[in-house]
């Protein structure tokens, strides 16, 4: 009876999941083409960056809690382990950013510093591989989780996570303005990629698994952590440039620092992105009170989203054009998360709840 | 389950084996000591030739102005982070292994930051100028440059080294308390070693009023103190990356920072403690376990070493910058290309041999590794610092650079001072953080008491009543002692134990300690005046310095920050002594020396006709001792 109940509801959920990818993928055809088209490819690559290091991280985060000897996890290891339903979804999100790679990517048809590494062919084959490299040790490392291997895998995980996500970071943002670098910019990118996977986690999380209190003050604590790491990261980038003002490096900070309306923008990052858990998660009264926790996660969920809009947009245009485009590309890679991860735990469950095999 | 680290260990044993290390020294300690008095004499001698004959006995000359005297600098604030690392970062993360070790490291950050200082006033040349850079109201209205990456540099270091003095005296109290009640039973309370570890232990007596607030505070130095050690060495790595010189200018270069610092860090700590466990037969504590895990904490920092290794040539690369390019064929090709190839292979290559166990779980090849980590990481100072001077825009700008023998000998008595300071330390103070070490061997027993329900308890005032107190020995039937007689409704007066307990709070309903009030008004004073300071003093003349307005909230923040944590730390300090009393040199009245080693005692308030119910409840938990007192 419950069972029946259950699958009910299972059915229930992957059809409204399903219905919000096929609704987003239909609303983005039609958004592109015209004066729009570039930024409908653009909202595109904004949801790949937001969503990829958040369902990636999500796996690498039950790696990290694993390598630093953590047992405190439980039923949220499973958690984490559906975000690997999005890597077949990742990957061919990318290719479609590459076969649309002619209408926004900045390097398209050029090129820069007479070195061939910002070709484009070039650029996605290494990146798509680069992708498909990380979803395969991430799977390997998911059947090694409970062996005697397990913390080499959960190791390798990581290194390969650092590597795959710094050049994905290099490639597909920075080179959005190729006279722009930052040798930091690559571990900024996948410590806020563990920052935005560890929110989304613990938001999921409260509704599915429903963790305990001491759990819930864990990855309170974890997402205060990870705030003031990227805080860091982004602080480590901003004073150097700020500092010796030269024109190849303020660049990048100048349309987002400057001028209105993205100022705006950013004086609400670092309000609410960067410093906003130092505040709002303070005390452990925060941290352990599941609908206030619930809520800043989403607070933060929909920050970080801006945080990866402004990364991209704050490049091309001065004003903020947020519309249909950059709703419904959300909407598609939202749907087929859910979707995805409705189903891995569903069909999966040999994957997911593994005994400990030592 | 005992804790995996220390299994066949007594709270008595551990007291014992750790006290017994200060025992009277070896001849061969002395000698020790004398050679690197020595030494440090020679380095001494150096240091006052170079100030009577000035700057040019150094090595320093056109176009390298900065040498080994910055390098040292950067080398041993660097080996000064893993002590705030093992202590304050492992301590977040309930790490169990940071405990054999944690104390030494300290101690070993509080002579590295000494160390490091002395450098910044040996490039300075005229040192007795030193106290230009500090912020003090005077009457030319001069103040220091707040934009200044030197002057951030002081603010950090003087910081981290207040903060690290005070965190490692705080976390030696409960410690030094058992030495002055074991040097009281054996040398006799007038000897000169009880008396300075009696005025060191501020009246400690382990009760749980003193525990409740030492716990808090302690979480709270530990919180403070791991976004300092972090921006210590970021700060250091900005008085280069805020430079315009290839290979200094790298947005990366904070972060690269810290991880070669903790690298470092963490290579001394093995240096200084495989012997150190073997000389005061601190075996049974330090186990290759403890070892093992900061053999791999190194394949951490080792990997983010590598990771910029790689970038750095890769950005040069990608950006196609002429000056970026050349800076890096010259440190790949030049005639430093040796000293490249050394760094990358003795700092990222050799510790990653860790990876196999074999490597980690055998003294001698950690050693080896350890001196080999330490070689590269002081190498790979002397290069940031030198090589990017030696090589900058302007070809006919080049030069080369040979420290001088008046560099090498401050360089050899550096090392000299600090080794002397460390085997000082190890045979004065206890090297193992007792209370921390005790904790890990009762929390095996797994005995946690859900807290009873809140009572009313009405003798507030304990004068006239009878008091009783009860010794254990178990940690468990204390607790359940503890609650049993709450209860019962008696009054729990005190409770002493020589570890920290939180759960006898939770049974007896103390409020939370007030110590987080403190933290907070610290911290907001800090970051405020921080701020304060630095726009104020820049607006007094109001100049544009390097094109930055007076006003440069982005800079300030460095200046902010530090003082927040100075601030936060000293008023938990303050908060600390305050509520537990160890302002007072008195040690509680019903104290008992034991308590310092391994009883536990509960100090109970009633009426004389319920003495016996009283003792019943008491003895039906293995009490060793029920002593009446008036």
């Amino acid at each position: 009876m419950l069972e029946n109940e259950n699958k009910q509801k299972i059915i229930r959920f992957s059809i409204i999941w399903g219905m919000i990818f096929i609704a987003g993928i239909v609303i983005w055809i039609i958004s592109l083409g015209g004066q729009n088209d570039a930024r409908a490819w653009r909202a595109l690559l904004i949801n790949f960056i937001y969503f990829t290091p958040l369902s990636a991280g999500m796996v690498v985060w039950v790696a990290v809690v694993q390598a630093s000897n953590g047992k405190w996890l439980g039923k949220l290891e499973p958690l984490g382990i559906t975000g690997a339903a999005f890597a077949i979804p990742s990957v061919l999100f990318l290719v479609l950013l590459w076969a649309g790679s002619s209408h926004w990517a900045t390097w398209f048809g050029r090129l820069y510093y007479k070195n061939g590494w910002l070709n484009n062919t070039f650029l996605f084959i290494r990146d798509l591989a680069a992708l498909i490299a990380f979803w395969i040790t991430a799977f390997w490392y998911i059947n090694r989780r409970n062996t005697e291997r397990k913390l080499f895998a959960a190791g390798v995980l990581i290194v390969v996570y650092c590597v795959v996500f710094t050049l994905l970071a290099f490639d597909l943002v920075m080179a959005l303005d190729p006279e722009w670098k930052s040798t930091l910019f690559g571990a900024y990118f996948f410590i806020s990629g563990l920052y935005i996977a560890i929110t989304a986690l613990t938001f999921i999380s409260l509704f599915t698994v429903k963790p305990d209190a001491d759990r819930r003050h864990d990855l309170g604590k974890l997402i205060f952590a990870f705030s003031i790491l990227t805080t860091y990261m982004m602080f480590c980038q901003l004073l150097p440039m700020y500092y010796e003002n030269l024109p190849s490096e303020t660049r990048f900070i100048v349309p987002r620092m400057n001028f209105v309306p993205w100022e705006t923008i950013t004086f609400l990052l670092i309000g609410l992105f960067y410093l906003g858990p130092l505040v709002l998660l303070l005390t452990i009264w925060a941290k352990k009170t599941t609908w206030y926790l619930g809520l800043i996660c989403f607070i933060l969920l929909v920050v970080m989203w801006i945080e990866r809009w402004w990364l991209v947009d704050a490049s091309f245009q001065h004003a903020l054009n947020f519309g249909w485009a950059e709703i419904s590309s959300f909407a598609a890679f939202a749907g087929i998360l859910g979707l995805g991860m409705i189903q891995f735990t569903l069909r999966m469950k040999n994957v997911l709840y593994q005994t400990d095999k030592n | 389950m005992k804790s995996e680290y220390s299994k066949e260990l007594t709270l008595k044993e551990v007291n014992d084996d750790v006290l017994s290390a200060s025992k009277p020294p070896i001849p061969l300690y002395y000698f020790f000591i004398a050679f690197l008095a020595l030494v440090v004499v020679w380095g001494l001698f150096a240091w006052i030739y170079q100030v009577r004959r000035g700057m040019g006995v150094a090595g320093l000359s056109h176009p390298v102005g900065w040498g080994v005297y910055i390098a040292n600098f950067v080398f041993w604030v660097g080996i000064a982070h893993s002590g705030t690392l093992i202590s304050a970062i492992l301590f977040l993360v309930r790490a169990k292994f940071r405990d054999a070790v944690s104390r030494s490291a300290e101690a070993m950050t509080i002579f590295a930051v000494m160390t490091a200082g002395l450098f910044p006033l040996m490039h300075l040349g005229r040192l007795w100028i030193f106290y230009y850079i500090m912020p003090y109201p005077n009457e030319r209205e001069l103040w220091p440059n707040f934009l200044s990456p030197l002057v951030w540099d002081f603010l950090a270091v003087s910081t981290y080294f207040t903060v690290s003095l005070i965190f490692w005296y705080v976390g030696m109290i409960p410690d030094l308390a058992s030495g002055r009640d074991r040097f009281t039973k054996l040398l006799g309370p007038d000897h000169i070693k009880t008396r300075v570890y009696r005025a060191l232990a501020l009246g400690w007596s382990g009760a749980e009023s003193q525990w409740r607030h030492y716990g808090r505070s302690y979480l709270y130095f530990a919180a403070l103190a791991t976004p300092l050690v972090i921006s210590v060495h970021s700060v250091v790595s900005w008085d280069f990356a805020m430079g315009l010189l290839p290979g200094w200018h790298e947005t990366i270069f904070a972060p690269y920072f810290v991880a070669g610092a903790i690298h470092s860090g963490l290579a001394m700590v093995l240096t200084l403690l495989i012997p150190l466990r073997k000389i005061f037969k601190l075996e049974k504590l330090m186990t290759i376990k403890h070892f093992e895990m900061v053999a791999k904490t190194m394949l951490v920092t080792g990997g983010i070493l590598g990771y910029t290794y790689v970038i750095e040539p890769a950005m040069a690369f990608y950006s196609g910058d002429k000056f970026e390019s050349q800076f890096m064929n010259f440190e790949q090709t030049g005639w430093v290309a040796w000293v490249y190839y050394l760094i990358i292979i003795c700092n990222f290559f050799i510790p990653m041999l860790f990876i196999f166990k074999k490597f980690r779980r055998n003294f001698l090849y950690l050693f080896i590794i350890s001196l080999v980590v330490n070689l590269g990481m002081w190498l790979e100072r002397v290069m940031i610092v030198a090589a990017s001077t030696a090589h900058d825009f302007l070809p006919h700008n080049w030069g080369k650079y040979t420290p001088s023998w008046v560099e090498i000998s401050i360089t050899a008595a550096s090392l000299a001072f600090f080794l002397m300071w460390f085997l000082i330390f190890s045979k004065t103070l206890p090297t193992v953080p007792m209370a921390d070490y005790k904790e890990q061997l009762v929390e095996g027993e797994g005995f946690k008491p859900e807290p009873p329900p809140k009572k009313r308890i009405v003798p507030i005032s304990i004068k006239g009543k009878t008091k009783v107190m009860a010794i254990f020995s178990s940690h468990e039937h204390f607790l359940k002692s503890v609650k049993k007689v709450y209860e019962a409704g008696y009054h729990v007066v005190e409770a002493f134990s020589p570890l920290k307990i939180k759960e006898v709070s939770d049974i007896l309903h103390k409020p939370k300690s007030p110590v987080r009030i403190w933290t907070l008004i610290g911290a907001i004073l800090g970051i405020v005046s921080g701020y304060t300071l630095a726009i104020a003093t820049a607006n007094t003349n109001k100049l544009i310095v390097g094109g930055k307005p007076p006003t440069a909230p982005i800079p300030y923040t460095i200046v902010g920050f530090e003082m927040l944590i100075l601030f936060g730390t000293l008023a938990t300090l303050i908060g600390l002594l305050y509520h537990s009393r160890l302002y007072k040199k008195r040690i509680h009245p019903y104290y008992d020396p034991r308590f310092s080693k391994d009883k536990y005692g509960i100090l109970i308030a009633c009426e004389s006709n319920e003495l016996n119910d009283l003792r019943e409840v008491v003895l039906s938990e293995n009490a060793e001792e029920f002593n009446v007192r008036e």
